[in-house]
């Protein structure tokens, strides 16, 4: 798990009148570029050091996964990892780093700081806490100072170099631009570097030099369109059409819906004569305008359906979802809708909903998902089955998956093999609820009772509020004969139950 | 020869590039500082000196307007207050803040005559406009506020009443910009436009800081909720109905909107809508004809310069700067952006011509906010002016900033056709006081046949730049409707002078926030002779007049020509 491959490009508009602490936009349109996520390439790092042979292992394969993209997957072998060797720095490390990569900034920044504090002379510690403190909250610069720390241990270190220069761009332009011209020494060939530096110039109205910078970005990565978006700015104020006409066609080849680009190329067309060719861009821009702003707008009655959702009014998120497939359909707004009106009881509708979600998005592993608890709730169970098999031929590390199946083989009594998926549903989300409790349940039944305790005593910490897993085990204590356990849990239960009454 | 012949136009582009390489640069205009003299005391407060909130950085606006009808523009100055007086303005309570109107006694002097007329306001204010919405001869006027608006019906004798909620145009307590006025509809009553900009109340929530340049500064208003824009149909009664969503101009992204302004920018008849967008794309909405329009930023190519990012556009000029007889654009913005001349080719279709007319490095260290087209000179080619001012007073101790609070004026001149040259520090202006500027408006307010400048500063009084530029012959226009509405509003003018021709409308509402001179001004360079004056009224009745005089202010009223002839007051 080692190279740039985990490159993140994090856009801000120019040219809005404030400086911006929410991080939606920035005036100055220096582009965060967040390289190198895991251990740095070209640095000799020192390998991880392991107590125990599990600890080892598990940090192995949780390499393996994550160098495929199975974050899930990387995630439980990880936290295997950390269960066989707590406070292990490299271990926390990458567990931070997933926890990132699946943007959860509290447990990533959470593991990320423990990893600095126990290694303080950690390069990639420092550094890996930077980023994520940058790509948790962008904008404010909170990188800055791991960066420093970063490079206090190894001054060469072209990411921390790179990154802190773009945080620096809008509070010491000067320090900023020496960090930039260091990062270039070190590393010309990175078109990133080149990119942010030409930013900062044409910034700073150093605008030759920062067509030469932007120039070169393209040269060692045609497809950095911002670098191109840069350029072509530049060519439209200097009236260099031809060329703007050329960069415009290159922009829109990758990214054929972007509307500022065909916007410029409408432009760029008419002044140079192509009068009708250049409207017709202009009006598709328009089009693609406002296409998005359809999907806008979509998106936040959808948002609002999924609170309705969590919340349990069933009805009003039904209402917002069906208004958002109304403005912009989509195979997800119809899963939602499928999960809306499943909650609210109208199952035939919920199964119409999420097999039409289905048919839209085939690859859609939630879906299928979904799909398959409604088929449970329905009665269907042997659909209910493919339908699960399918999401976990899609996504193998799908926790709801492995629940779901874990459900369908308890009750086709097959409880060992439904434990399995518990206990794995279970590991690769750690705050499982159902899963643990499912685990608990099948584990019981099993008469596996020292296991069905630890799997509900794991429930009560995350639901602390609930009597149905209290009850669950304060049961499961009494058959193990522990009479003063039972009693407390029960009477918990109890106590809990009068209070949700 | 005229310097601006369009019929020579190539050649004379050739020669005035060949010879730069060896004469001086243009000849410039002359102004100089008369604020002093005129008596414009009072300061427009913006918050506080410091600035902790969005809310206290926008500053205010100013018009011309003749309240009472005695051939003077009198100047009304709109003020804004302090959060606490915004927080007591929420509670009912008034400001401790006023506007202030300053009626011209036509020797270069101004007395303030806030109390005796009544429109004072004492609340936090943004904007004006003025013109006479119930066609009874007087001019009215309306003020944007953050809270509600206020509309002074002017009683004839000095004094006003206000009438906004009766009305139906005082907006809740919501941040209100830009006014314009125009009837879009032809029914012959002015209709009104007033923009929103953010949501008040959220916006008065937020304090947090934000980092700028190495320093904490107030946060800006992205991601903060907008105001929405509002249309007003008069309903020829005294009173307006919002039609906003009928009309199709709802504001339905709740962008950040500041400058509206009306203009027929297709040459069909109707009037068009523009408004200037801060961090977003601007609305230009055509009028249909049918009582509806339709959104056309983007296909008429004025939703964005031609980078195809949005601005921060604050505030709006137009004018036909090349004579083509299509109306023009010209938009102020941030600073390390360039402000936007977009040039009109008449068809539906207006270009980015900000970098060949040369205002993209001119302009980039500025941070711009009133302006507007004129001809200072009277040489026939209109100018352009803006007023300028960072929005952080921190920027004067920015590390490596190249922006600055407190900016000076630009003054370009059309140097050649659709080139315009920064000219201010050779026309007078370098020894003007700097300040933060915000809403600008020009009038002849001396009626001495040029035009003359006034700017609002934050935390000062405004600025009185009196043109003083060596005269050449001109004329300036009163419009009178009959049958539409009485103040001429929309009426397209089209002078011919020998060989030139120019162009021009009256509208209500421009620059930042503020109104211009409402009458309407052409220079004629040295011709003593004017062949033909059409107006195109609104509603499409045509005059055409003849044996027009130069150098005088004349009245025009709809179907009946010429009906007074006023001289000008001799210059100094």
């Amino acid at each position: 798990m080692t190279g740039n491959w985990n490159i993140l490009v994090e856009p801000r508009e120019m040219s809005s009148k404030f400086s911006n602490g929410s991080g939606c936009k920035a005036w100055n349109r220096l582009w965060l570029i967040a390289l190198a996520a895991f251990a740095s390439a070209g640095l000799a790092q020192t390998a991880p050091d392991f107590r125990t042979v599990p600890g080892k292992e598990h940090y192995r394969k949780a390499v393996e996964y994550g160098d495929q993209g199975h974050w899930a997957a990387a995630l439980l072998e990880l936290n295997r990892g950390l269960a066989a060797e707590p406070g292990n720095p490299s271990i926390l490390i990458e567990l931070g780093i997933v926890h990132a990569e699946r943007q959860e900034w509290q447990p990533a920044l959470e593991a990320l700081h423990r990893a600095a504090a126990a290694a303080p002379g950690s390069l990639r510690a420092h550094y890996n806490l930077g980023l994520t403190l940058d790509r948790a909250d962008p904008g404010k610069g909170a990188g800055i100072p791991e960066y420093r720390r970063a490079l206090h241990i190894e001054p060469a270190h072209v990411d921390s170099l790179l990154n802190l220069a773009i945080d620096l761009a809008d509070r010491d332009p000067g320090e900023s631009k020496a960090l930039f011209q260091r990062t270039i020494q070190l590393a010309p060939r990175s078109a990133a570097a080149h990119m942010n530096y030409g930013l900062l110039l044409r910034r700073e109205s150093e605008e030759g030099a920062a067509v030469a910078e932007f120039r070169q970005a393209i040269r060692l990565d045609p497809g950095l369109l911002e670098a191109r978006r840069q350029l072509l700015a530049v060519l439209m104020s200097r009236r260099e059409l031809a060329e703007a006409v050329g960069q415009c066609r290159e922009i829109l080849q990758r990214e054929p819906g972007d509307a500022g680009t065909r916007y410029t190329l409408g432009q760029a067309l008419i002044r140079i004569g192509k009068v009708e060719d250049g409207q017709k861009e202009l009006a598709q821009a328009q089009t693609l305008r406002k296409a998005a702003q359809r999907h806008q707008q979509a998106l936040e009655v959808q948002v609002q359906g999924v609170r309705d959702l969590d919340a349990g009014r069933f009805q009003q998120a039904a209402v917002a979802f069906r208004s958002a497939i109304q403005l912009y359909p989509s195979a997800e707004r119809r899963m939602y809708l499928g999960l809306a009106l499943a909650g609210s009881g109208d199952l035939a509708g919920a199964l119409r909903e999420l097999t039409s979600a289905v048919e839209l998005e085939p690859r859609n592993a939630r879906a299928h998902v979904n799909l398959a608890a409604v088929c449970l709730q329905a009665g269907r169970e042997q659909q209910a089955r493919a339908e699960v098999e399918k999401a976990l031929q899609l996504d193998p590390w799908s926790p709801e998956a492995h629940n779901n199946l874990g459900l369908i083989l308890a009750a086709g009594g097959h409880p060992e093999q439904a434990i399995e998926h518990f206990r794995l549903a279970a590991d690769l989300n750690v705050r499982y609820l159902e899963a643990i409790f499912n685990l608990g349940l099948a584990c019981r039944a099993l008469r596996r009772l020292d296991e069905a305790a630890a799997a509900f005593r794991r429930a009560a910490g995350l639901a602390p509020e609930s009597a149905q897993v209290r009850q669950a085990l304060g049961l499961t204590l009494q058959d193990l004969g522990d009479p003063s356990g039972a009693r407390a849990a029960l009477k918990e239960a109890a106590r809990l139950e009068r209070r949700q009454k | 020869m005229p310097k601006h012949a369009p019929a020579t136009l190539p050649f004379l582009v050739l020669l005035l590039s060949a010879l730069a390489l060896t004469q001086a640069p243009p000849a410039a205009f002359r102004f100089r500082d008369a604020g002093a003299r005129a008596g414009l005391g009072g300061i427009t407060v913006c918050g506080r000196e410091r600035k902790s909130s969005v809310v206290e950085v926008n500053g205010s606006g100013l018009c011309w307007f003749d309240y009472n009808n005695d051939g003077l523009l009198d100047l009304y100055v709109v003020n804004g207050g302090t959060i606490e007086d915004l927080q007591a303005q929420r509670n009912g309570a008034r400001g401790s803040h006023h506007n202030y109107l300053y009626r011209n006694n036509g020797d270069g002097t101004f007395t303030d005559v806030t109390d005796q007329a009544g429109v004072a306001g004492f609340r936090w204010g943004a904007g004006c406009a003025a013109a006479d919405y119930d066609n009874d001869g007087f001019t009215d006027l309306l003020v944007t506020n953050l809270g509600e608006n206020f509309l002074f019906r002017n009683n004839g004798n000095g004094t006003f009443t206000e009438v906004a909620k009766a009305a139906g145009v005082a907006g809740g307590f919501d941040w209100h910009t830009g006014a314009a006025f125009g009837d879009y509809d032809g029914d012959g009553h002015l209709d009104l436009y007033v923009s929103g900009y953010l949501d008040l109340e959220q916006a008065l929530q937020t304090q947090k800081p934000c980092p700028w340049r190495g320093m904490q500064v107030f946060c800006g208003p992205g991601g903060m909720r907008g105001a929405p824009d509002r249309l007003y149909h008069n309903n020829g009664d005294g009173t307006f109905s919002d039609v906003t969503r009928q009309a199709g101009v709802e504001d339905r992204d709740l962008l950040y909107g500041f400058t509206a302004t009306f203009e027929d920018f297709d040459n069909d008849g109707h009037p068009d809508l523009f408004v200037a967008n801060d961090r977003g794309r601007n609305y230009l909405y055509h009028n249909l004809g049918n009582g509806k329009f339709e959104e056309v930023g983007e296909t008429w190519g004025v939703a964005y310069p031609s980078e195809g990012t949005a601005q921060a556009n604050m505030g709006v000029a137009v004018g036909d700067y090349d004579h083509n007889g299509a109306m023009d654009l010209f938009v102020t913005t941030f600073s390390l952006d360039h402000f936007t001349l977009y040039h009109n080719l008449g068809r539906r279709l207006l270009l980015d011509v900000s970098g060949e007319a040369g205002l993209v490095g001119a302009t980039r260290p500025f941070l711009g906010w009133g302006t507007f087209f004129a001809d200072f000179n009277n040489d026939g080619w209109l100018d352009l002016f803006t007023a300028n001012g960072h929005v952080y007073p921190e920027a004067e101790q920015a590390k490596g900033a190249i922006e600055k609070y407190l900016q000076r004026p630009l003054l370009f001149r059309q140097s050649a056709p659709g080139v315009f040259t920064e000219v201010a520090l050779r026309s007078g202006l370098a020894g003007v006081p700097l300040h933060s500027s915000r809403g600008a408006a020009y009038a002849d307010y001396d009626n001495d046949g040029d035009l003359d400048i006034v700017y609002t500063n934050m935390g000062a009084p405004p600025t009185l730049l009196e043109n003083t530029t060596p005269p050449q012959h001109w004329v300036a226009i009163r419009t009178v409707g009959a049958r539409g509405n009485r103040d001429g509003i929309g009426a397209r003018l089209k002078l011919t002078a020998g060989d030139l021709v120019q162009y021009a409308s009256v509208r209500s509402g421009e620059s930042y926030l503020s109104g211009n001179d409402p009458r309407v001004h052409f220079g004629l360079a040295q011709r003593s002779r004017i062949d033909e004056l059409e107006i195109r009224w609104p509603g499409g009745h045509v005059d055409k007049l003849s044996a027009v005089p130069v150098d005088r202010i004349l009245t025009v009223e709809e179907g009946k020509g010429i009906t007074r002839v006023r001289q000008p007051r001799q210059r100094d």
